[in-house]
Parts: structure tokens; sequence; C-alpha cells
């Protein structure tokens, strides 16, 4: 690796936002930041933003189990396309890390990325909210992050000790509120296009239960919880509110939860099926008026393999892929200052993922560069096929976003140079 | 020109249900026939696909394509490779390439037809999608109600039963508005849509409120299994606050209809015998079944236009 420099950008950071070259070393540390650098190989990133890589809490990357979804070389293209340097790879069957071996091989496999995988472990044996996997034996692999399914509907007493239990070890919990307690066949959003189309819903207040609930225990046990995927304006206000009551909560939001609203299923295509489901204009522009309320945008990055996403709409599987198009969906749609978007795609999630020394933060000499470089003002039309995900149906399809990366760098590689992603690893046959 | 397809009764809109209805009268005539069968589809052929058994609608659709002259194709789930596996896309395709003019299809899951025209260039007809629609039910109905009654328009007409999970319902809301008709639904709250604000219709859960208003009550099939997942405490409770009874019949208004679409469950949403009642047109709605779905099927690929009509004759 030889030194680059970086010429002519505006650097944005936890820090704040100012026009300034970066010099990064052989070492992959950033050596300098300032106006008017001089030396290493020059890149023109004139008219562009340079920022601290993206950090993605919520990512399927398939694993050992499942090769055929994702792998982690197409998965870490996409992320890192996306401007991605960090990205967290949740437990979701079958790739379950509940014990401290499948933890291990999932950290093995993680070496061929390219970017950095925080392997999230699985709180209960099989991700099935009934008992507890050994978090202290799998934490002693690195793992401080553990997913863990919604409440048993037998009750919450595995819950309650998951939260109590994990302290010990410095973990924070992931949990996806969307249990079907109350629409076991539930596809889209319950309301009048649900009940038009003849598709059983989603009750809105099934996420707000779910976060109220754990909000709750949370406060009881003192557990640090992070929830993903919040769609609904009622839990962002429950967690604003156990917040206030000193709960150690954070939240993130996706972004075709502030993009596209559930009218889009009327075309009965399943890439508009995802859970949380698609939710209402209405409820989408509550959801916008809290957004300074969440602690990251996640994608929830949930590929399959394509043709399982063109059965009928209540036979495919829930779940679109977003990686490629977080930055795009986020500027477009969400009325906020650059800075507010970084901090959700970037500096936030570094933090809630543990990962603060090296991903997000201040930009300073001495840190490893793990940059994005972007025009904000691009404007492109997103299509699946031209996807570095091994899945390439998206629930963007043809949709137009605003902000596209040209480079990323990880530890000081430039990984993509351009939207093209370089494959040094040796990249295999992808089929 | 782009292809007309029968998804749902907003496919057709007013226009198009009253072009059906019309091309029913002199299919109709055809049904009384010696030989009951014109030359008017020769030499189109038919898929039917079929998903769901529906041993009825299945017949209903095979007797007006064999009476229309065309050949009809059958894939029913038991007898071919979708019991294999094969993915919908790939079944489609295949009967695609065998050179199908159009495909009737019924499928457990909402939205299968819209689906299809992006994988075949063939006509769709919908003979049924999950809770969605059944729009070819709601032309016969239409036809029914037309034949007894002289017109739609202004009537009042009150649906009955499990709305929530009703394909049936769904058509037949849209083809009663469109043709000048008000609608109620009557369910309880369990079995009624969570949202039908935009609908245009009233609701109640009081079934004996509407019965002396009504010149239609269309009672829906109950499905046995509700019971199971407490939308009603009982089938017995269901039948006494919603089901057509003898009393219930003695109030209704004179020159009312009563109808349903079949199967029934005698003892259930009617009386055991409310399907012979001087009021019930619920046979009608079965032999009215294959003169809509030639209507439909020559709607779709006849030449569309009455001048055409001498087609109709005899070969």
């Amino acid at each position: 690796m030889s030194e680059l420099l970086l010429q002519g950008g505006r650097v944005i950071d936890k820090s704040g936002d100012r026009l300034a070259d970066v010099l990064i070393g052989s070492d992959g540390l950033i050596t300098e930041i300032g106006k008017g650098l001089k030396g290493g190989k020059t890149l023109d990133v004139q008219g562009k933003i340079i920022s601290s890589g993206f950090v993605d809490l919520n990512v399927y990357l398939g694993g050992p189990e499942d090769q055929q979804s994702e792998t982690i070389l197409s998965g870490t293209e996409s992320a890192v396309k996306g401007g991605y340097t960090a990205v967290v790879a949740i437990a979701k069957d079958p790739v379950v890390a509940d014990n401290a071996s499948s933890a291990a091989a999932m950290i093995e496999i993680s070496q061929d990325a390219l970017c950095e995988i925080i392997v999230a472990g699985s709180a209960t044996l099989h991700n099935d909210a009934e008992t507890m996997s050994p978090l202290g034996e799998i934490s002693g692999n690195g793992v401080k992050l553990f997913s863990a399914s919604g409440p048993p509907l037998t009750g919450y007493q595995t819950t309650r000790r998951i939260m109590e239990y994990s302290q010990k070890y410095g973990i924070t919990l992931l949990y996806s509120c969307s249990n079907s307690f109350l629409s076991p066949k539930g596809a889209m959003n319950e309301g009048a296009v649900s009940s038009l189309l003849g598709i059983p819903g989603i009750p809105k207040v099934a996420e707000a239960i779910e976060v109220f609930q754990l909000s709750q225990l949370a406060l009881l046990t003192g557990a640090s919880l992070h929830f993903q995927q919040i769609s609904t304006a009622k839990s962002v206000e429950i967690i604003s509110e156990a917040k206030s009551n000193g709960a150690s909560i954070t939240c993130e939001i996706s972004p075709h939860h502030f993009s596209l609203d559930e009218s889009l299923i009327a075309s009965f295509d399943a890439r508009y099926k995802v859970l949380p489901p698609l939710r209402t204009k209405q409820e989408i522009a509550r959801v916008k008026d809290l957004i300074t309320s969440f602690d990251a945008i996640a994608t929830g990055h949930s590929p399959c393999q394509d043709h399982l996403k063109h059965q009928a709409y209540t036979d495919a599987p829930f779940g679109t892929i977003g990686l490629e198009t977080a930055l795009g969906a986020s500027i477009k749609n969400l009325d906020l200052p650059l800075n507010e978007i970084l901090r959700l795609l970037s500096w936030s999630p570094a933090e809630i993922a543990g990962i603060a020394e090296t991903h997000g933060g201040h930009l300073i000499p001495g840190r490893p560069a793990n940059l994005t470089v972007f025009d904000p003002d691009a404007a492109w039309v997103a299509k699946g096929t031209h996807m570095a995900s091994k899945c390439s149906v998206t629930a963007f399809e043809d949709i137009e976003l605003k902000g596209l990366v040209s480079h990323t760098l990880v530890d000081g590689e430039l990984v993509v140079i351009n939207g093209v992603v370089q494959d040094n690893k040796g990249k295999g046959d992808q089929n | 020109m782009t292809q007309k397809h029968i998804r749902s009764i907003d496919d057709l809109g007013q226009s198009g249900i009253e072009e059906i209805l019309a091309l029913s009268d002199h299919f109709h005539e055809v049904s009384t026939r010696r030989i009951p069968k014109v030359p008017a589809l020769r030499g189109k052929t038919i898929a039917l696909l079929f998903y769901e058994d529906s041993t009825r609608t299945r017949l209903s659709f095979e007797t007006a394509a064999k009476r229309l002259s065309a050949d009809s194709l059958n894939f029913s789930i038991g007898s071919s490779s979708v019991k294999k596996g094969e993915s919908l896309r790939d079944t489609v395709e295949t009967i695609s390439a065998m050179g199908v003019d159009a495909i009737v299809v019924r499928h457990g899951s909402v939205g299968v037809p819209w689906l299809l025209p992006s994988w075949t260039g063939a006509a769709v007809i919908n003979a049924g999608d999950g809770s969605h629609e059944h729009p070819t039910q709601a032309l016969l109905d239409c036809y029914t109600i037309r034949n007894h009654l002289g017109e739609l328009n202004g009537k009042k007409i009150s649906i009955v039963g499990d709305i929530k999970h009703s394909r049936v319902a769904r058509s037949n809301i849209k083809a009663f508005l469109a043709l000048g008709a008000s609608v109620t639904l009557v369910a309880p709250k369990t079995l009624m849509p969570f949202n039908t604000d935009d609908w245009g219709v009233d609701t109640t859960d009081q079934f004996d409120s509407v019965i002396e208003d009504s010149d239609v009550l269309y009672m829906l099939r109950m499905q046995l299994e509700r019971q199971q997942s407490s939308y009603v405490p009982s089938l017995r409770e269901y039948a006494n606050e919603y089901g057509l009874s003898d009393i219930r019949t003695q109030n209704m208004k004179p020159k009312s209809l009563i109808m349903h679409p079949g199967p029934m469950n005698r003892g259930v949403e009617v009386s055991s015998n409310v399907k012979e009642h001087p009021k019930s047109v619920i046979n009608n709605q079965v032999a009215n079944g294959v003169i809509i779905r030639m209507s439909a099927l020559y709607y779709l690929l006849g030449s569309g236009s009455e001048t055409k009509f001498e087609s109709f004759d005899d070969e």
C-alpha cells in the first residue's frame, strides 16, 4: 500500500464539517488532515464528501450454513459499494452463533471480507427465545452484540434472565420487535390497503406493545438494549420515554421504512414484503418527524435467492437487500443536514457496535483510514441487477435516489474506486 | 393494443361489466339450443391452472371453453409438476411456451394473476386469488340479480358473513357498486375487514337490522375452521346471530332474493332448506356461471364486438 492523498474534499465527521485534504500513510492510518497537503498518490475528490465510513448494525451475510442467499464476499462487496466499512452480521436462521464454536466459525470466515465484520451471537439456543445460550463462552470470542428474538409466547422469564445475566459481559442485546402474536399470518401493515387486498395485516400496535414490554424490562434490569428496525412513531415515543427514565436503549430505522409506503404492495410484488411491514404515508411522516430520536440507520439487509422473491406475495419470504441504497435513500428522503444523516450512518452506530476506536468518530491522525467518499447530489435510479449482493431483488427497484458512493477505504485500502469494487481478495466463482 | 385481463372487477369497470352482461344474453340463447355450442373461439387454447381444488369453478370454465369450441388444457395441482415443487413462474412459462391464448388461474395466495403477465403474453382470468378477488363470480351474481330484479341500480344488497376472508365479497362489492346498487356488509367485527372507510359501503354487526330493507341477502360461506381461531365462539352462536333462518326469511320484503356462492353449509349460514325457498336463486347462479364464463372468455379472446355475433351460429 502506498501513500494516498484525498484532495479537495469536504470532510464530515463527528467533530464537524470542513474543507480539507486527507493524507493516508502506507500503514493504512490517517497521517494528516488539513489544507494544501502534498504527497502520495493523489485522488481528486473535489465536490465530494469524505466521511468516516458507514457502519450497519443489521446485516445478514449468510454463513457456513447458508452460502446461497449471500456469501461473506458478495455481502461485503455490497457493503463497501454502499460506503460501509463495518457491518454487524446478525444471527438469523440458519446462521445462528449460539455457542462458542459456531461463533468462532463465523468469525473465521469473516476474515475473507472486504470490510470489517462484527459477528453477533444469538442470546438463545437456536435463536428460539426459550433457552439462554452460553453468553459468557461466546463473548470470550470478543462477541458483544447478541440477537435476542422477541419474548416467547410462553412468557418473559427467559427474556428477563438474559437481560440480567448478559450485563456481566458488557453485552448489548439486539431486539427485532416483530413478534407475530397478534398476526400469525400477517404479511403487510394492517389498514385500508390490507383490507382491500385481502392480505392478513400486522397491526402497528404489535410493534409498540413489544417495544413497551422490553423497555420496561430494560428499566427493571438495567440491561443494554438495541431495537432493530423501528417502524412506528408510537414505538419511538415509548423508547424516548424509557431513555429519559434512564434506560440504556438505542434504536435504528431502515431506509425502506422512511422511503417506501404500503401502497406499493398493490402490485403484489414480493420485493415490498418486509418485516416490520411498510407503513402508511401518514405513519412515515410521523416517524420522520421523530427521526432525530433514532440512533442509527441500519439496512436490515436480508438477501435471499431471487426465485424465492418471485413467488406469490404471501408465499415469499420477508426482507429486502439494502446496503447499496441506504445512503441514496437517506439523502433523498430525509430532510436532514448531511452531518445528521452521517451521525445515523456512521459514528452513532459505530458506538453502538463498540468499534468507535476504529470506525466513525473523529477523523484524526493515527486512526485507521476507514472512510467513505460520496457525491451527495448524484441522482441515480436503483437497479437490483446492478448490485453486488448475490440477491438482485430490492424494494428500491427503479426508485430514484440521491447520493452515490464513489470510493470506500477500509484500513487505508481503496476497496471501491469510482463505484467499482476492487476485488483484491481473489474473488472466487460467485455462483 | 395491450392485452386485456380479468384479474379484478377493476379491470372491467362499469362498461366492461355491462359489455359482459350484454354478451351473456346472447350466450344464454346459445345455451338453450339443442346443441349449445358455437365456433366463436375455435382455434383458441385456454389453460386452466388451478392451485386450489375447485371442481365447480373449473368445470364451469371448462364447459364454457368447450361451448365456444376452444381447446382447454388442465393443470391441476394433484396431477402436474406443480406437486413436484416447480415454481409458479416456471409452470406459467412452460404453459405459455405451449402456446395458450388465455390462462384461467386459481391460487391460494393473493395477487397471483397480477404476476402472470410478466411471464406470459396470454390473457389472464382470475378464478380466485386467496382472500382477494373472484371476478367471474361477481359477474354471474350481477347477471343473476339483473335477470330477476331488472337492474341493480338503486337496489339494496346485504352481504352477510365472513367478509374478511372472502374473495367473493371483495369482487361483488366492486361490481354491485359499479352498477349502482348500495351495499351493506353484515358480520361480527372479527370477520369484518379491519378498515372499510373508503369502500363506499355501510357496515353493521346486526343482521336483523337489514333484512326487511334488503333486495338481496347474499349469504357467504362460513369456513368451519373459523371457530377454532376464535373468530366466533361457536358455529351454533354464529348460526343464531348471522344465519338465514326460516324466521328471518319471513321478514324479507316481497320480490327480494336469497343468494349464496356455494358450496353451502346447510344449518350454519343458511337453514337447511333455504336453497329451495321461493326467493332463492342459488341454482340460477350455478347455471349462469357457465354463461358468464363464456362471455368472459369471448370478451378477452373474441373479436370483442357485437357486430360479429354471426360467429355464434351453429356449426
